[in-house]
């Protein structure tokens, strides 16, 4: 790819970026939130076309003007979200995408392939399930094996692994090698630098729509990369111990809570606890282990059906998330895009449809000074307030989430994964906003993470929730990392 | 707080504006929109060419209201073609009527025939709009300086398939099925009851008329399904309709060549209506009804070619046209060399084998020759059509004869069948009688209005 | 339940640009509307004699000016509902249940004579009530409808369809009933008093009492959905419901006040479609209404929900079945031809919205071939 240009409205995305990518190589292309990763590849894979600039393939200048074309070229894209069919079998929808069974696919022959290259991964699977029984990875795998089906030269890989847990990461990372032995081309995009390092060869990285450097993996420590990414912030990472809350009276009482599941059955058994004013109270566990429905419950999104939850000594066990708002709780849902925010509305909307700052009628004016504050505040890459929250980056989305609920968090806030859509420099940076919060308004926190590094960081009580129940609760300084792990897993 | 005021304000402020501004705007169109007299011009000229337009209500090819129109349209088309250009529009709602008119208006159309009793409120208001524009409405009894109204009624026809009717009948049980029950079709239902009465009483029969009412003049799946309903329930084996399609003649015909093949035990002989269809059950169709509108489109245009009529004097302009003008014919078919099939020839000779007692004679005659010496009698009587012209000559149309230097002229004919004595029932309240005694003959306005039915129909309600 | 072949729509990975769509639908439609017509009439009907139409059908706003105005109201209605991913399918019901408490005020209340003949302020004074009454009838109708949707999450289009029925089956029993005129014996109510009619200027259909509705309703709808927050949270409902949740808001409510708002606005048009147009109640209704409840999905649709669009979209609609009736006077094809133009309009809209964003497949099974 050479001289790539393209340009949203109010932003330059990529400036006259140039990649080279070699057969038989992993090639990682890094960077921050918001850094062109994701333009790029988008540009590769048809969706966008670039304002300037080429794109050759094999010495041949071509023109990829839709992801069909692309595919034609032997480009295929594996993304974060799987792009499967629910009530169609495996094998249904990877013929789906399969022109070269005409279109009279024999379901058979299809399965059989299936199956073969299945075994490649290691695991065994019947094509003729019903997708919607799949699990994140096994989907995830599906996909993978559509684009071998589909005859991939060059396999795109946006995100796609960055939320496996890791020995399932490590699975598919075997895999592509051996895709790439055999000539195979892998681009693999993320933001995780650990991640780069251990699947790739070779490392681009990119930083504000441009290439800092490419470099073969064996050349360059994680620090050196660091700097390259994030430049001059790259001194702000560090997994040291925030300073610490002064905790001081009890703000929020959770007693005896039994909380029903999506399937039935109680995700939450009885847990009790206390978060203080001035205090981080974080949650350790693996997910699913009832975290998401213990804060949604505490956050009247979930009926409780046992237990008494107190909130500055009211009760507040069966109060609506309304009252809770007006209170001044700010929440953090898991999923940002899917719960935390509208991604075809507009930032200023999307702050405004938090009850505290709007009732009735809408002051535009004041909503859109609060909105431009907090892009100051948290560097927030967007063209306008105005515009639709779906043109931003992944990890700005997270920010326009992130910066939106601290500010209505005046007593509490209750967060489940903050950082995780985010670079480490800015999930640092948002650590620190959360942690100066909590010490400087005196409020409480209440945050429940899968990332025991966050946990460490930010945390001034660490809890560690399995099976529902509350396993153990550690003063931070206190906890050691070994037996919190345990008990996560026991 | 003071945010919810400052709403509360924005909102009151809406609503004080929205209602003043809608009182203004009121006002300003009430003073403007006033109509205007139209200046009436000192002479009228008729137009060089007359663009004449039909609007129907129902679609052309409903093969009974609207088919008939447009065929007395099209004859007109074809006569008058030196100087008359036509169109229509079909399937018009009272609701687009004005609309409709006004783009008729806009493409220069001068003659304008809205032939459905729905567009009789918006035909008058658009002639007033529309001052030399030339409307004329079809059944109804409002008219306006430019807004002439016409009829050709059926009520004389259908006496006339009700002594058929009285004749063939063999369980005494005669079926109506109604489009609606407004006075056209009550007079209609009469009509046909009195004369099934006058000639089953005759022969001993208790003649009954069930009356079924399908809220539609076109829905031929509802006019067959009442059809069925009173042939099936009610043991009805002679049945006469007003409904726009042909759905009940083609019943009709089903059951009556079961009855030949013994599948059913009771034939349904009917009687078409509005337009000839004896083919479409050659066995089963008795007679009918007939109309020729073109009869009265042909005298319309004409008058206003000759600058007879003009838009400054339609206002008593009513037509009311019965068997003797032509405009009406009683029969089945008419053949290719014009004649007409009175009664279907497999039925005659059943006719012509009963005898009964023509009560106006004495004589005793067969049935066949009793129902065409009516007919001759409704047929022939030559001082009725001008009468039957405008709306201030209707009070003589009842009148059958005057005498003059003892000699007798014949005006109305010699018989009708609304002459008394007759007991009936009031249609909105059965227990109010009404009465006509003996000699009374009935005139265009109490027909007009005819709210009862004589006491041998039985009204069903609403079926199909 | 295993079938040989099986269709699955896929949503395109690219979507096409949105205005494309309802420019194309109406190129595509007229252009199907003309090879129909072609053929309906063996040839007779040209090409020209359809684009003619059409021009002639747009070049006559005086004649469009009232059923304009009546499809803008609706699209107003529905545009609010659509925007919150709430299907109103019910404006006819609303219409007719405004136009029924429209015509009681008119002519059965206890009231209503007294006011027409209590001179100009008690006759300006019942037209006012019979359009207040009309839209409270239509956010009554509404409002039952939502509550299913709220509550029990049953879907609102085949509820506020099957409400249209009811309401026009309610209007067919007073119709055929207490209300039908006695004097002649159709079934239909008196005519409406002539000083309870809309006063167009002469000539045209164009009333000022109509526009400035128009204008009251198209401004009250822009402030509500930009400037308050029941508009906004609508907004977000259609989009995302799920950040409504966990803002704490209650989207029942905000599902009860959208479609309460449609019907309040949609209702208006019961009220000015008696005084307006037909000055009477007439059975069976349903086969007589002018269906605006309908018509205005089709103006919701083509203005892509976007309020300043709905005037171009019910412009572009009237003006299409005033082409339809030119049609039919200059002689090229009867009654169908306007629902040919509606139809073919429609049809490729809904093609192409469906192309625009989704790809459809059929894949076929061969299970053990």
């Amino acid at each position: 790819m050479r001289n790539i240009t393209k340009r949203f409205p109010g932003v330059v995305a990529l400036d006259r970026v140039n990649l080279e990518v070699y057969p038989g190589t992993i090639h990682a292309l890094l960077g921050e939130n918001g850094a062109g990763k994701s333009t790029l590849v988008k540009i590769l894979y048809g969706i966008y076309t670039p304002d300037e600039g080429v794109i050759i393939l094999n010495g041949r200048r071509v023109i990829i003007s839709s992801p069909i074309d692309a595919i034609n070229y032997g480009i295929v894209m594996v993304s974060q979200s799987p792009q499967l069919i629910d009530r169609l079998t495996i094998a249904e929808n990877i013929i789906l995408g399969l022109k070269k069974y005409g279109y009279y696919a024999p379901v058979k022959l299809v399965e059989r392939e299936i199956s073969k290259l299945a075994e490649e991964f290691g695991v065994k699977i019947d094509p003729s399930t019903d997708t919607w029984k799949l699990s994140y990875t096994q989907k995830q795998m599906v996909e993978f094996i559509r684009a071998m089906l589909l005859g991939v030269k060059i396999l795109l890989i946006d995100e796609a692994l960055t939320y496996l847990p890791i020995e399932e990461r490590r699975r598919f990372y075997k895999f592509i090698k051996g895709f790439a032995e055999r000539g195979g081309t892998v681009l693999l995009i993320t933001h995780k630098i650990p991640e780069a390092m251990e699947a790739a060869d070779k490392i681009t990285v990119l930083r504000r729509g441009r290439v800092v450097k490419t470099v073969e993996k064996t050349e360059v420590t994680i620090d050196d990369i660091r700097r390259m990414m994030f430049g001059e912030r790259s001194k702000e990472i560090t997994y040291e111990r925030l300073p610490p809350g002064a905790p001081d009276g009890e703000l929020l009482l959770v007693e005896n809570l039994w909380v029903e599941g999506d399937f039935g059955g109680y995700a939450v058994q009885g847990v009790s606890l206390k978060v203080r004013r001035g205090e981080v109270f974080a949650i350790a566990g693996v997910a699913g282990n009832g975290q998401k429905e213990l804060l949604q419950a505490i956050m009247g999104l979930r009926p409780i059906r046992k237990g008494k939850v107190f909130f500055e000594g009211e009760d507040i066990t069966h109060r609506s998330t309304y009252y809770l708002r007006l209170k001044g709780v700010g929440y953090i849902p898991d999923l940002p895009a899917k719960y935390g925010v509208s991604i075809e509305n507009t930032i200023i909307e999307n702050i405004a449809v938090i009850p505290v700052y709007a009732r009735g009628f809408i002051d535009w004016d004041k909503i859109r000074s609060l909105a431009l504050k907090l892009i100051r505040e948290y560097d927030i890459k967007t063209p306008s307030p105005e515009a639709p929250v779906k043109y931003l980056s992944g990890g700005n989305i997270m920010k326009v989430l992130v910066s939106r609920e601290l500010n209505t968090a005046t007593k509490l806030l209750v967060a489940y994964n903050p950082t995780r859509a985010l670079d480490e420099a800015t999930a640092i940076r948002v650590r620190r906003i959360i942690k100066n919060k909590v010490i400087n308004d005196n409020i409480g926190a209440l945050i429940a993470s899968e990332d025991l590094d966050e946990i460490f960081q930010i945390a001034d009580t660490i809890a560690v929730m399995n099976s529902g129940r509350i396993v153990g609760v550690f003063p931070a300084e206190k906890a050691k990392r070994e037996e919190i792990e345990h008990l996560m897993v026991m | 707080m003071s945010k919810t005021a400052l709403w509360a304000i924005i909102i009151l402020v809406i609503i004080i504006v929205g209602v003043a501004a809608f009182y203004g705007g009121m006002m300003y169109a009430g003073g403007g929109a006033q109509p205007t007299a139209p200046a009436k011009p000192a002479k009228w000229t008729p137009p060089s060419t007359i663009k004449a337009a039909w609007i129907y209500v129902g679609p052309v090819g409903d093969f009974g209201w609207s088919y008939m129109h447009d065929v007395g349209r099209k004859v007109v088309a074809s006569l008058f073609k030196d100087w008359l250009t036509t169109t229509y529009v079909e399937s018009v709602s009272e609701d687009a009527l004005p609309q409709t008119i006004d783009n008729l208006i806009s493409q220069g159309y001068n003659v304008i025939f809205t032939t459905s009793f729905e567009f009789m409120d918006k035909t008058i208001e658009k002639g007033k709009e529309y001052p030399n524009v030339m409307f004329f409405h079809c059944s109804g009894y409002k008219r306006w300086d430019n807004v002439g109204t016409y009829f050709a009624d059926l009520y004389q026809i259908y006496y006339l398939n009700g002594l058929i009717a009285g004749a063939l009948t063999k369980t005494g049980h005669i079926g109506y099925v109604a489009a609606y029950t407004i006075p056209e079709v009550v007079r209609h239902i009469n009509a046909f009851a009195i004369g099934a009465k006058e000639m089953g009483e005759m022969l001993g029969k208790d003649i009954k008329v069930y009356v079924l009412e399908i809220g539609s003049w076109f829905n031929p799946d509802a006019a067959r399904s009442a059809a069925e309903t009173l042939w099936r329930d009610y043991d009805v084996d002679v049945l006469a309709y007003t409904e726009d399609s042909t759905a009940i003649l083609e019943l009709g015909e089903e059951k009556t060549t079961g009855f030949f093949n013994g599948t059913y035990d009771h034939p349904l002989y009917v009687f078409s209506h509005y337009s000839p269809g004896w083919i479409y059950g050659k066995h089963a169709v008795v007679s009918g009804q007939i109309v020729h509108w073109e009869v009265i489109y042909e005298d319309i245009l004409a008058k206003i070619k000759a600058g007879i009529y003009t838009p400054y004097n339609l206002k008593n302009v009513d037509y009311w046209y019965l068997l003797n003008t032509g405009a009406v014919e009683f029969g089945a078919w008419i053949f290719d060399n014009g004649t007409v099939m009175h009664i279907n020839p497999e039925i005659i000779p059943k006719l012509k084998n009963i005898t009964v007692t023509d009560k106006l004679t004495g004589e005793k005659v067969s049935a066949y020759d009793l129902i065409m010496r009516r007919y001759q009698i409704m047929k022939e009587a030559p001082l009725l059509t001008p009468l039957q012209l405008t709306a201030e000559t209707h009070k003589y149309e009842n009148i059958p004869t005057i005498t003059y230097d003892g000699h007798k002229a014949q005006i109305a004919p010699a018989f009708d069948p609304f002459t008394g004595p007759l007991s009936g029932y009031k249609k909105e309240d059965p227990n109010k009688k009404v009465t006509i005694e003996s000699g009374k003959r009935l005139g265009h306005d109490d027909l007009w209005g005819m709210d009862w039915f004589v006491d041998w129909v039985q009204y069903l309600g609403k079926g199909g | 339940m295993e079938f040989p072949v099986s269709m699955v729509i896929v949503r395109r990975v690219k979507p096409l640009p949105y205005w494309i769509v309802p420019l194309l639908a109406l190129l595509i439609g007229v252009a199907v509307a003309i090879i129909i017509l072609y053929g309906m009439s063996g040839g007779k009907t040209t090409p020209a004699d359809v684009l003619y139409a059409i021009r002639d059908g747009f070049l006559q706003p005086h004649l469009l000016a009232m059923s304009f105005a009546f499809l803008s109201i609706v699209g107003v209605g529905l545009v609010v509902s659509f925007k919150g991913a709430l299907f109103n399918i019910g404006g006819e019901g609303q219409i007719y249940f405004g136009a029924m408490l429209a015509v009681w005020a008119a002519m059965f209340a206890p009231f209503s004579a007294s006011l027409i003949n209590g001179g100009p302020l008690g006759v300006a004074a019942l037209k006012t009530l019979m359009i207040v009454l009309s839209a409270l009838a239509g956010a009554f109708w509404a409002f039952i409808a939502s509550l299913p949707r709220a509550y029990l999450q049953l879907d609102e289009v085949p509820v506020t369809l099957m409400m249209n029925y009811i309401a026009y089956y309610i209007v067919d029993i007073l119709v055929r009933g207490p209300w039908h005129e006695r004097k002649y014996g159709y079934l239909r109510t008196e005519t409406l008093p002539e000083k309870l009619w809309l006063k167009t200027i002469s000539g045209t259909t164009f009333s000022i009492e109509v526009y400035i509705l128009l204008i009251i309703v198209f401004v009250a709808a822009y402030f509500f959905l930009k400037y308050t927050t029941p508009g906004l949270y609508l907004r977000v409902l259609g989009n995302n419901p799920n950040l409504l949740r966990s803002s704490g808001i209650n989207i029942k409510l905000i599902i009860m006040i959208a479609l309460t708002i449609s019907g309040l606005i949609i209702g208006l048009v019961g009220a000015g479609y008696i005084a307006g147009r037909t000055h009477n109640l007439s059975y069976p209704v349903e086969e007589k209404t002018a269906n605006y409840g309908y018509t205005g999905i089709l103006v919701a649709w083509l203005s892509m929900l976007e309020l300043i669009a709905v005037p171009i979209a019910a412009y572009i609609i009237a003006a299409l079945y005033n082409a339809g009736i030119n049609m039919q006077i200059a002689g090229a094809g009867g009654a169908a031809t306007v629902f040919v133009f509606i139809g073919s309009i429609l049809v490729t809209y809904t093609a192409l919205i469906t192309i625009s964003e989704y790809k459809i497949k059929i894949i076929v099974k061969r299970r053990g071939g």
